[in-house]
């Protein structure tokens, strides 16, 4: 029977290549759609991965009045007793928290995060060990917590003039740089121009026990949008709290829409695939009804009549299905390509006039997935099984002198 | 007495129309018995087409009972007679009816398709009926490459691959010049004789009936006579 259907299918080019192209496109829209969507979703996540964190907690006031050191723009203190009280909450596994601020040297601003050395697996600089996918500590070493040391930024010690071993002036005090740090093109929350110890920054600041980034890590079992709800009710106005459900609205209304409305599209196409299919498999069985009835006439039973269009369909489906994955991915791997996300704004401590670039970019890149394959696959496959059967009952239910009459 | 190839009784078969209903069959009773062959004659509309479609299972009856080898075949579903008309007969159209995009041993094998899973088996058998037709030359052709009586030798060797007891051939020559049909009926008898089956044809034509050992003629629905009722 497989060999008989390849016969019809190999013979009647013009119209198995148009049920081909109709696979081909199901296929191909499958997967550009579910490569895009999870390559937002990855995207939209890999900043709180950076991080070592589940959720980030900033808050939001108004910007307040010029001083030497200040937190950046319109980010609010959050206190060292709120965090106790956030530590507290079921469902959190552990709680770090950063400062940023802008130190100001000669009118200049320089952004400085302020990170606790003992926390360094839930910040901004989580990976800079491993060197992958973050920081990398390219020169140097870690600063010492009870010395005036910082970790540059190595784009922005490049761009001051200063290297491992020079002073460098953060508002009104001198840093030994100790080292350079490497950011691997990732988005990086709460990430500066300079790395220095905590404490020296909340004294710096001169607001006592301050943060302005909270990094929440939960238990795999935690009930996120409870954690949310009782953060929100611990910190009060101006709270945001970011997860990785959350970031991609953030981010843009197409990055929510691309990474949350996967199964709806996936839906969509399915359901349009199988009427343009069906539609095109009915047009092949009426251009064959007399065909049908001649098989039907010389002893083919309805069934074999199904299994034969169920096959046709099936190795056409096959055919477009492959080559259409592969454009997918193709197509997606092009539109992120020239498709620019980055961190929200809530998440950029720089200034307008800071002599280096935050790190903000979100890195899209359509990995290639097994399981996203095998699915899309998988699907149009089925709806091209589905598509045939259908087709082959309806051709098998005349009788068959009633095709043959046709003309 | 022996099972009849074919016994219709009181068989009718009436199609709707838009303002009257045809009455293609109108209670015909007749019985043929095996190892003959039968012409059914009669005038365009007669009911010749009709008979050798419902004794074939192709069509189904509209009233009455119709028994091919002892079995009730109005009483068959679809598939059964399928399986039935597979096993036990073979139906040669006026219109050849091959498919146009299998080439001459494809369109000879089709009826096993569906049951002999070894093809190069299937491709023996049709290359053996190919042969006995005379198309040995032709095999790999397309129907559209071929005259109109090498199309209905391949609509012989298709009916007969089955090795069935029972032909049943619609107007065999009614496409074909007199050289042609000559040929076609004498590759059926030849093909047909000597292993005890039965070959009922229709034909307007006297001079094709002539060659069959039995007539029986249809008007308007009707037996109006028949030899075999001296059998």
């Amino acid at each position: 029977m497989l060999s008989f259907a390849w016969k019809e299918i190999s013979r009647r080019r013009a119209r198995a290549a148009l049920s081909i192209a109709g696979f081909l496109l199901v296929a191909l829209l499958l997967s550009a759609g579910q490569s895009l969507g999870r390559a937002i979703r990855e995207a939209t996540e890999e900043p709180l991965k950076v991080s070592g964190a589940d959720l980030v907690v900033t808050r939001t006031v108004k910007p307040c009045a010029l001083a030497t050191v200040k937190r950046p723009k319109s980010l609010g203190a959050i206190t060292g007793e709120e965090i106790q009280h956030i530590e507290a909450l079921e469902g959190v596994k552990a709680v770090t928290g950063s400062l940023v601020v802008w130190a100001f040297h000669d009118g200049q601003p320089t952004v400085v995060t302020g990170i606790d050395p003992d926390k360094i697996k839930s910040s901004p600089l989580r990976q800079y060990q491993d060197g992958e996918r973050c920081c990398m500590l390219e020169e140097g070493r870690l600063f010492d917590p009870d010395k005036n040391e910082t970790v540059l930024d190595k784009a922005f010690a490049d761009d001051a003039g200063v290297g491992v071993g020079d002073m460098i002036p953060l508002g009104l005090q001198e840093f030994e740089v100790v080292g350079l740090l490497k950011v691997a093109g990732v988005a990086v929350i709460a990430g500066g121009q300079a790395y220095v110890n905590l404490e020296t920054v909340q004294v710096m600041l001169g607001e006592g026990d301050a943060y302005d980034y909270v990094f929440i890590t939960t238990q795999p079992e935690a009930d996120i949008q409870l954690v949310t709800d009782q953060i929100n009710a611990i910190i009060g106005e101006g709270c945001e709290v970011s997860s990785k459900d959350s970031l991609p609205s953030k981010v843009s209304r197409a990055a929510a829409m691309a990474a949350q409305g996967t199964g709806v599209f996936v839906g969509l196409i399915l359901v349009v695939g199988a009427l343009l299919m069906i539609r095109t498999a009915l047009s092949s069985v009426h251009e064959r009804v007399v065909e049908i009835g001649i098989m039907r006439a010389v002893g083919w039973r309805k069934g074999h009549i199904v299994r034969l269009l169920g096959t046709e369909m099936t190795l056409q489906g096959l055919i477009g299905a492959v080559p259409g994955v592969i454009l997918g991915y193709g197509i997606a791997y092009a539109i992120c390509t020239h498709l620019s996300l980055s961190l929200p704004s809530a998440f950029n401590s720089y200034p307008p006039c800071a002599t280096t670039e935050p790190a903000l970019k979100l890195t899209l890149a359509p990995a290639f997935h097994l399981g996203g394959v095998a699915v899309s696959l998988v699907l149009t496959i089925a709806l091209a099984v589905i598509t045939g059967l259908w087709a082959g009952r309806h051709a098998a239910s005349r009788p068959p002198m009633e095709s043959l009459r046709q003309p | 007495m022996t099972t009849p190839a074919i016994h219709l009784h009181d068989v009718q078969r009436f199609y709707p129309r838009a303002d009257e209903t045809v009455h293609a069959l109108d209670g015909v009773t007749l019985t043929i018995p095996t190892a003959l062959t039968v012409a059914i004659t009669g005038p365009s509309g007669s009911g010749k087409s009709t008979l050798l479609s419902l004794a074939a299972g192709l069509d189904p009856a509209t009233g009455g009972r119709i028994e091919v080898f002892g079995q009730d075949i109005t009483a068959m579903n679809e598939d059964q007679r399928a399986d039935f008309r597979r096993e036990n007969i073979g139906f040669v159209f006026q219109n050849y009816h091959l498919l146009p995009t299998l080439t001459v041993w494809e369109n000879v094998m089709l009826p096993l398709v569906p049951i002999v899973a070894d093809e190069l088996e299937l491709k023996a058998r049709a290359l053996q009926w190919v042969e006995r037709v005379g198309l040995e030359k032709r095999i790999n052709h397309l129907p559209g490459e071929l005259s109109g009586g090498e199309q209905q030798r391949v609509g012989l060797a298709r009916a007969l691959i089955g090795e069935p007891t029972l032909i049943l051939a619609d107007e065999p020559t009614g496409n074909l010049d007199s050289g042609n049909a000559d040929s076609i009926l004498d590759l059926l008898f030849d093909l047909t004789s000597g292993g005890h089956r039965s070959v009922v044809l229709s034909t307007h034509d006297l001079s094709v009936a002539d060659r069959c050992e039995h007539h029986v003629r249809l008007e308007a629905g009707k037996v109006v006579s028949s030899t075999l009722e001296e059998v």
